[in-house]
């Protein structure tokens, strides 16, 4: 496709005195694409979107939003980002300041969309001071709506909320996704990079070390976990077999991570008479995790 | 900004505490002192007081809310809020401005609707206006102190600040007794609070502004405008 990139990142690169936060980043992001920025804390995922959002300015590189710099981009509507804490102004209803966030925009999105979209009705007459953090989250979401933006950046959106809370937020981000619309998330959650990224792109020492589709991810790391069960036997022997890289032991259960699977589970049969149990899988997005960041 | 001007005096008008406590103080203050000076001199100190206490209650309106209020909205995240949406770092101080101002006005038309029905003072209709105009535009030094403070300091820091300038300026402005002796006088000549009073005797007396009050006060308008501008460009860069 020759249609202008949703988010264009070429060349990044930002610094805090001598540590280099983020270490010439590419990324290219289509629209309608959900993707999760994954990566360990320090990894250079917020400062990354801090570029994205123009709150920090390049020390290298380029970041250009529909071919825009970040700062027009959120002026003409393009992208938005919904903050993830912190409390709304004093002393004004809900309705008022989402009334004042359309006025900052050209070609605001419909009052009706922005209440629907971000389930305000309820309390759209409260006062903004008085909400429950869920419903403060909801209006958070709503200013975030309000120039009908293209993309919506949210940096560790669920790190405060429990387990239903998470699953209310993603079902509502999937509403907003459906139109065709573009989400950028950073997370160290990788349950959740898992559940709703269409592609992962995991960052370490503030560089892309992966990029792909979640299972894409978890094949590339080339890992496989052998689990059997060994009972009381001796695992000596287990770590020295070929492909094997670790073994772990959990009661009278074993897994071999392995880098050859079949190798592994070959000299498992060569070496032993009984493998009771046995199972080969894919390694878990975690594993695959550890395997790229450590 | 217009929008964002509109959302300030919403909530500036919806807060009751702030209405009792800035106008009410100067109002029973100026009454207070006004009422208990009889005699010859009671309308010389009716009018005299007119411009102290119109200075003073505009002061408080602005130092005490304007600082704090911001410092509050720093903890809360709502000016990190701000930063993510399309408001120029312009646009925010220009509104604090604004929202500052507009604070400043009920107290001194609340004073001087008291020096008119309560103490029977005097003045054309015109007269009226120039008076409060004249100390109305002196406040505009004083928001940019206040946006200062709310983005140099956090929290308590910050109400404590403001108390304390407000009532210093009130003291070494000459606003609760007049200064004569010669050192604290100099101190009094480049106060900003002495120089707003000084525009506004100069309207209820007739004469011509004062050059030097006004650039004075210019120059603390600009000075402050400047350092409140780095802190909002600053705390912008690092919070969000």
């Amino acid at each position: 496709m020759t249609q202008t990139p949703a988010i264009a990142i070429a060349g990044l690169v930002t610094r805090y005195g001598d540590v280099t936060a983020v270490d010439h980043v590419d990324l290219t992001i289509h629209r309608g694409q959900t993707v999760a920025l994954l990566g360990p804390n320090g990894a250079g995922k917020s400062t990354t979107v801090k570029n994205l959002l123009g709150v920090l300015r390049p020390d290298d590189g380029e970041v250009r939003v529909f071919g825009q710099p970040p700062r027009a981009a959120i002026r003409a509507g393009h992208i938005a980002a919904m903050q993830q804490d912190g409390g709304l102004m004093e002393g004004v209803t809900v309705r008022e300041l989402l009334e004042f966030a359309r006025g900052l925009y050209r070609r605001p999105m419909a009052p009706d969309e922005v209440v629907d979209t971000a389930g305000l009705a309820s309390f759209l007459d409260r006062r903004a001071d008085g909400l429950s953090g869920g419903q403060v989250q909801r209006v958070h979401f709503a200013l975030a709506l309000a120039g009908n933006p293209d993309i919506l950046v949210l940096d560790e959106p669920t790190a405060a909320m429990d387990v239903e809370s998470r699953r209310a937020f993603w079902a509502t981000m999937r509403g907003f996704a459906s139109a065709g619309r573009t989400i950028l998330f950073a997370t160290h959650y990788l349950e959740e990079a898992d559940a709703v990224a269409d592609r992962v792109i995991v960052m370490a020492r503030g560089k892309v070390v992966s990029d792909g589709s979640v299972t894409a991810l978890k094949a590339g790391v080339g890992v496989r976990l052998v689990r059997f069960t060994i009972g009381g036997e001796p695992t000596a022997g287990l770590a020295e077999l070929p492909g094997v890289q670790s073994i772990e032991r959990h009661g009278d259960s074993i897994a071999l991570r392995t880098t050859d699977a079949e190798a592994t589970v070959r000299a498992l049969f060569a070496t032993r008479t009984h493998v009771p149990d046995l199972e080969v899988s894919g390694a878990s997005l975690e594993e695959a995790f550890i395997a790229l960041t450590a | 900004m217009p929008g964002y001007l509109k959302l300030q005096l919403l909530a500036i008008l919806r807060n009751k505490r702030y209405l009792i406590v800035t106008v009410a103080l100067p109002l029973l203050l100026y009454i207070a002192i006004t009422l208990s000076i009889h005699g010859s001199d009671s309308h010389k100190y009716a009018v005299a007081y007119l411009s102290s206490m119109s200075v003073f209650g505009m002061m408080g309106c602005v130092l005490l809310t304007t600082g704090p209020a911001i410092a509050n909205e720093r903890k809360t995240g709502w000016l990190r809020q701000l930063r993510l949406m399309p408001l120029s770092d312009r646009a925010v101080f220009g509104g604090k401005i604004a929202a500052a101002m507009a604070m400043a006005l009920p107290a001194l038309i609340a004073v001087a609707l008291a020096a008119r029905f309560v103490k029977g003072v005097h003045l054309g209709t015109g007269h009226w206006i120039e008076l409060v105009l004249a100390v109305w535009l002196g406040a505009i030094p004083f928001a940019a102190i206040g946006v200062f403070i709310g983005y140099l300091l956090d929290g308590e820091s910050a109400r404590m600040a403001s108390a304390l300038l407000h009532s210093a300026l009130a003291f070494l402005g000459g606003l609760y007794f007049p200064v004569t002796s010669g050192g604290m006088h100099t101190v009094m000549e480049v106060t900003p609070s002495y120089r707003v009073y000084q525009l506004g005797s100069n309207v209820l007396h007739h004469q011509s502004l004062s050059l030097a009050a006004i650039g004075i006060l210019a120059a603390y308008a600009v000075a402050f405008s400047g350092l409140a501008t780095m802190r909002i460009r600053r705390a912008g860069g690092l919070s969000t």
